[in-house]
């Protein structure tokens, strides 16, 4: 029988918390490019130029998976919710701590490049992560780093609602309530941000 | 006048283009065909940035779920590692294309690395991708040129394929931009070598 992507993961999942490593690894390089993806859509411009160097995703995202415990997959968009928001708020805690200390960041891969050399220069031991593997969503990296241009160049209340609507999934009727709006005061904002995101979408 | 008439036709649009996601947002799956009738000077226009929206969604789509060829790449990239195919023993993964996946392995027998590329195990019973594996080894053997990896053998089982090829280590190019911005002198001497390898293989009949 063929397992489905959620099978498959859910199984990764389950061995990973019993402590397979393989598993683990495995989970790590399925996931991390969206997750980085994820991460840096929601972080925005500012927080994300404060990150030099994508190793620290990877280790970030590493160590998520290892404190799995009690986690219960549900779905796949849960389970890149769950681990992107874990990992965005251990990296907003390592800004800080980042700055504090000198660091050669010319010997680092910047976080902008999204590709990580395999080659000298790289700072640390060899992650656990090999990205010389390109996944689906490497291949579309160009539109990737297009999209995010289009939702930096957006004003912030459309940025909000773009990244609550398309990446949090939130209904109108949540966002609303988070932001103290009708639900048909959202929807009408949530075709605003898109329209405008269109239009600057193609000019990119 | 002429930049009046423009604005006003960039807010109608606007003004579409809102209609119509808003009205799909409502779940209402609004027709395409249907909507840009009302809009006849406008339509092409509007007919692409609603393509540029799915084009968008697919993104967001893509970010938020793996698939199942995610899945099978690693699979695939896993599978050789520590595993010995004839005389070669497959040390590690060192890359992955589109029609294979390449390690470095140790040929046994003459005390040598090499490079191994096989074929992805989804391909491997594919007629078509066995005829361009076969073909590109054979390719592979015509050519004799310093800046092309040499290729010492074919292996073909059941369900594998393996070429085995030159091991040139070294970084790629796309990983010696990524170091730091090559020098006019170095850009012109790799573009001079990559022009000699691909005139070589057009020679020889390898055309893309």
């Amino acid at each position: 029988m063929r397992l489905t992507v959620n099978q498959k993961t859910q199984h990764l999942v389950a061995m990973a918390q019993g402590g397979d490593e393989s598993a683990l690894n495995q989970l790590c390089k399925v996931y991390w490019s969206r997750v980085l993806w994820i991460v840096r859509l929601r972080m925005g411009k500012e927080l994300r130029s404060k990150l030099e160097s994508i190793d620290i995703v990877q280790d970030v995202l590493m160590c998520v998976f290892r404190d799995m415990e009690g986690f219960t997959y549900r779905s796949e968009g849960d389970f890149l919710r769950w681990l992107s928001r874990l990992v965005e708020n251990r990296l907003r805690g390592k800004v800080t701590k980042l700055h504090a200390g000198k660091r050669d960041i010319r010997k680092e891969v910047q976080l902008d490049s999204h590709e990580r050399t395999t080659g000298g220069g790289l700072v640390g031991t060899a992650g656990p992560i090999d990205v010389t593997t390109p996944s689906v969503i490497m291949s579309r990296r160009e539109d990737l780093a297009k999209l995010e241009k289009a939702i930096d160049a957006l004003k912030p209340e459309y940025r909000e609602i773009i990244v609550l609507t398309k990446i949090e999934g939130l209904s109108y009727k949540e966002i609303g309530q988070r932001l103290g709006k009708s639900d048909e005061a959202v929807r009408k904002q949530v075709s605003r941000a898109l329209e405008t995101l269109i239009s600057i979408y193609e000019n990119v | 006048m002429a930049d009046l008439i423009e604005d006003n036709q960039e807010h109608i649009l606007g003004q579409a283009v809102r209609q119509f996601i808003d009205a799909g947002l409502q779940g209402q799956e609004p027709d395409i065909d249907e909507f840009v009738k009302q809009y006849p000077q406008l339509e092409h226009q509007i007919r692409q940035k609603i393509r540029n929206l799915g084009e968008i969604d697919t993104l967001f789509n893509s970010l938020l779920k793996a698939e199942e060829s995610d899945f099978e790449d690693e699979m695939a990239g896993h599978d050789l590692v520590g595993q010995k195919v004839r005389s070669f023993e497959i040390v590690e993964m060192i890359g992955h294309g589109g029609m294979g996946v390449v390690y470095l392995a140790r040929d046994t027998r003459l005390k040598r690395s090499v490079a191994i590329k096989s074929i992805p195990a989804g391909l491997a019973c594919d007629s078509t991708a066995r005829i361009r594996f076969r073909r590109e080894a054979e390719l592979l053997a015509s050519l004799n040129h310093p800046n092309i990896a040499v290729i010492h053998e074919i292996i073909e089982e059941d369900k594998s394929g393996y070429l085995i090829l030159e091991y040139v280590p070294g970084q790629t190019l796309a990983e010696r931009i990524a170091q730091e911005p090559l020098k006019l002198e170095e850009a012109l001497l790799i573009s001079q070598q990559i022009a000699d390898a691909v005139s070589a293989a057009h020679k020889k009949g390898c055309t893309p």
